[in-house]
C-alpha cells in the first residue's frame, strides 16, 4: 500500500524541505474534514489523519523530499481510511490520559446531519469522489489518477453521487418537484 | 443542486473545522518515538525467545509420560465449566493444553467475566490480550489461573476494555508440564445480558458515526424546531462525577426535551446547568441492548444574556470495568 502511494509522487530534490510542524498546522484540519465527510465520524477522522501524519513523520526525511508531501500524506490517510487499520484501531486512545468523559463541542447543524447521512448512503467510490472533489478541490483528472481509473469513470461517479445526494437533500425532488 | 452542494460542503467544512481539536505535533512526535522504542524492544525480545527455544529443544530432558487423551480432558473441563456458569456466553472454547494455544475472539461492551477450568495435571494461565491498532503490540489486559485436576474447579476473573478493540486474543502463558497432560475450557459471560460487540455500528451500517442515535432520528428531532444539540461519549468503568462536556454561549429560547441512550455497564448521570445553576438532572441505568429514555427538561430562556448559559455535564458510575457508550440529544419541542 505504502509503496504504491510512494510511486504516485515523483521524488525531487528540494533546496528547502518543508517543515513537518508547519505542514501539520496547515493541513491537519482540512484532511480531517475530508475524512469526516467520508466516515461521518469526526473522532475517527481525527485519529486517521493523526495516524497519517505520524507515518509521515516517521520517514519525514524522505517524505519532505517529495514534490508534494501533502499528496503523499493524503494518500496514506485515504489508504488507512479504506483499510482494516481503522477497524482495529483505538477509538479513543487519549481517553486513558484524559478524564473519562470525552469532551465534545456543540452538536452539528441539521444541514450537516442531513449531508453526512446522505453521504453515508453513497457507495464508497462515489462518496470518495464527491469528497475529494468538493472538499479537497481535486479535479476529475486528479481523482482519476489517484483512483487509477479513467477520467470518464470519475465523471460518472460524480454524476451519480450528485444525483443521489440531490434526491436525498432536496425534498422537492423526492416529492416530484412540489 | 451543484451550487447548493458546494454551499453545503463549504458550510460543513467551516462547521467541522471549528470543532476539530488537533492532537498536535507533540503528540505525533511522542507516538513516533514510542513506536521506535517498542520496535527495538520487540526485536530484542524476539532474539531472547529464539535463544530460549534452542536451549529448550536441545538442553532440557523431555518427559516420556503419555497423558490421558487431552481431547477427552478438554471435554471434561468444558462440562465442569457448563455446570458452574450460567448466562449467555460471549465466546467459549475447549482444547488440549499446548504451548502455542492462541485464539482470536470478538470484544464486547460491558464487564466480561472469563471462566476457566482445566482437567489433567499441572497449572495453566490464560491470558487475554488486545492491541489498540494493527501496528501496536499486544498488551495483556487480563489473566486467570487454574489448577488442573481430575475434578476441575472453575476459576474466573472480570475485566473490561478502556478502549474499543474489535478483537481479543486468548493465549496460554507457558503451560510447562501441563502441555500434553491436560485439557482446558473457557467461557466468557457479560454483565450486560445480551452480548453487544465492541465498536457498535448502529443498524449494522459501517462508516457512520459511533452513535446510538441514528442520523435519521437526529434529523427528525432537530427538524421539529430546527434547534438542538447532541453528543456521543465513551466512558470507562469506575466512578466519574458529572463533568462539563459542552458549554454553549447560549441556547435558543425554547421548551427542551432530552433523549438519552446508554449501552454498557453502570449508571449515567446527565445534568444541564443554566446560568451556572443546576436546571435539570437525571440518572439512567445503562444496559445491553442499549437503554433509551426521553425526559422533559423544561423551558430555557434568557438566551441572549452574557456568559455560559448552558453547560452539559455527564457522569458515569459503575462497579464493573467495562465501557459504556452514551449518546444524547437535547432538542426544542416548541
Amino acid at each position: 500500500m505504502t509503496v504504491a502511494a510512494q510511486s504516485e509522487i515523483p521524488i525531487a530534490a528540494r533546496d528547502h524541505p518543508p517543515n513537518f510542524d508547519e505542514m501539520y498546522a496547515a493541513h491537519y484540519a482540512d484532511l480531517t474534514v475530508q475524512l469526516y465527510a467520508y466516515f461521518g465520524d469526526r473522532q475517527e477522522a481525527q485519529d486517521v489523519a493523526q495516524e497519517a501524519f505520524c507515518r509521515a513523520l516517521a520517514r519525514w526525511n524522505t517524505v519532505a523530499g517529495y514534490d508534494d508531501p501533502v499528496a503523499w500524506i493524503r494518500r496514506i490517510a485515504w489508504n488507512l481510511a479504506i483499510s482494516r487499520w481503522r477497524r482495529a484501531r483505538t477509538a479513543l486512545t487519549f481517553l486513558r490520559r484524559q478524564p473519562a468523559v470525552e469532551p465534545q463541542t456543540a452538536g452539528p447543524s441539521p444541514e450537516r446531519v442531513a449531508l453526512v447521512a446522505a453521504l453515508g448512503t453513497l457507495p464508497p467510490k462515489q462518496r470518495r469522489a464527491i469528497v475529494l472533489h468538493y472538499l479537497a478541490d481535486m479535479s476529475t483528472a486528479e481523482i482519476a489518477t489517484r483512483e487509477r481509473v479513467a477520467e470518464a469513470t470519475v465523471r460518472s461517479w460524480l454524476h451519480r453521487g450528485r444525483s443521489a445526494l440531490a434526491a436525498q437533500l432536496d425534498p422537492a425532488d423526492k416529492e416530484g418537484g412540489a | 443542486m451543484t451550487d447548493q452542494l458546494e454551499e453545503l460542503f463549504a458550510g460543513m467544512r467551516a462547521e467541522v473545522i471549528r470543532e476539530i481539536k488537533s492532537p498536535g505535533t507533540d503528540a505525533a512526535h511522542r507516538t513516533v518515538r514510542r513506536r521506535r522504542t517498542t520496535g527495538a524492544v520487540s526485536a530484542a525480545v524476539a532474539a531472547l525467545v529464539a535463544i530460549g527455544v534452542v536451549v529448550g529443544l536441545t538442553g532440557l530432558p523431555r518427559t516420556s509420560t503419555l497423558p490421558a487423551d487431552p481431547a477427552t480432558l478438554a471435554e471434561t473441563a468444558r462440562r465442569a465449566l457448563h455446570e458452574s456458569t450460567g448466562g449467555t456466553a460471549l465466546f467459549e472454547a475447549a482444547a488440549p493444553v499446548t504451548a502455542d494455544y492462541s485464539a482470536a475472539q470478538t470484544a464486547y461492551y460491558g464487564a466480561i467475566t472469563l471462566h476457566l477450568a482445566c482437567a489433567g495435571t499441572g497449572k495453566i494461565t490464560l491470558l487475554v490480550e488486545a492491541r489498540e491498532h494493527d501496528a501496536a503490540p499486544y498488551k495483556e489486559i487480563a489473566r486467570v489461573d487454574a489448577n488442573c485436576s481430575a475434578d476441575p474447579e472453575p476459576t474466573s476473573t472480570t475485566f473490561g476494555f478502556d478502549w474499543v478493540s474489535d478483537q481479543v486474543v486468548l493465549r496460554l502463558a507457558d503451560p510447562g508440564t501441563s502441555a500434553g497432560q491436560a485439557g482446558f475450557a473457557y467461557r466468557a459471560t457479560s454483565d450486560t445480558g445480551k452480548p453487544y460487540p465492541a465498536r457498535p455500528l448502529y443498524f449494522g451500517v459501517p462508516n457512520r458515526d459511533s452513535s446510538l442515535i441514528s442520523p435519521e432520528i437526529l434529523k427528525s428531532l432537530m427538524h421539529r424546531s430546527g434547534q438542538g444539540v447532541f453528543g456521543n461519549h465513551k466512558t470507562i468503568g469506575g466512578n466519574v462525577k458529572p463533568t462539563s462536556i459542552l458549554s454553549r454561549g447560549g441556547m435558543p429560547d425554547g421548551e427542551y426535551r432530552l433523549l438519552l441512550v446508554c449501552l454498557g455497564s453502570g449508571t449515567v448521570t446527565f445534568e444541564l446547568h443554566h446560568k451556572e445553576k443546576l436546571l435539570f438532572r437525571t440518572e439512567m441505568r445503562c444496559g445491553s441492548p442499549a437503554v433509551q429514555q426521553e425526559f422533559p427538561i423544561g423551558r430555557i430562556a434568557d438566551a441572549n444574556a452574557q456568559g455560559k448559559l448552558s453547560d452539559v455535564h455527564l457522569g458515569h458510575r459503575s462497579d464493573s470495568p467495562g465501557l459504556a457508550l452514551v449518546s444524547w440529544a437535547m432538542f426544542d419541542v416548541a
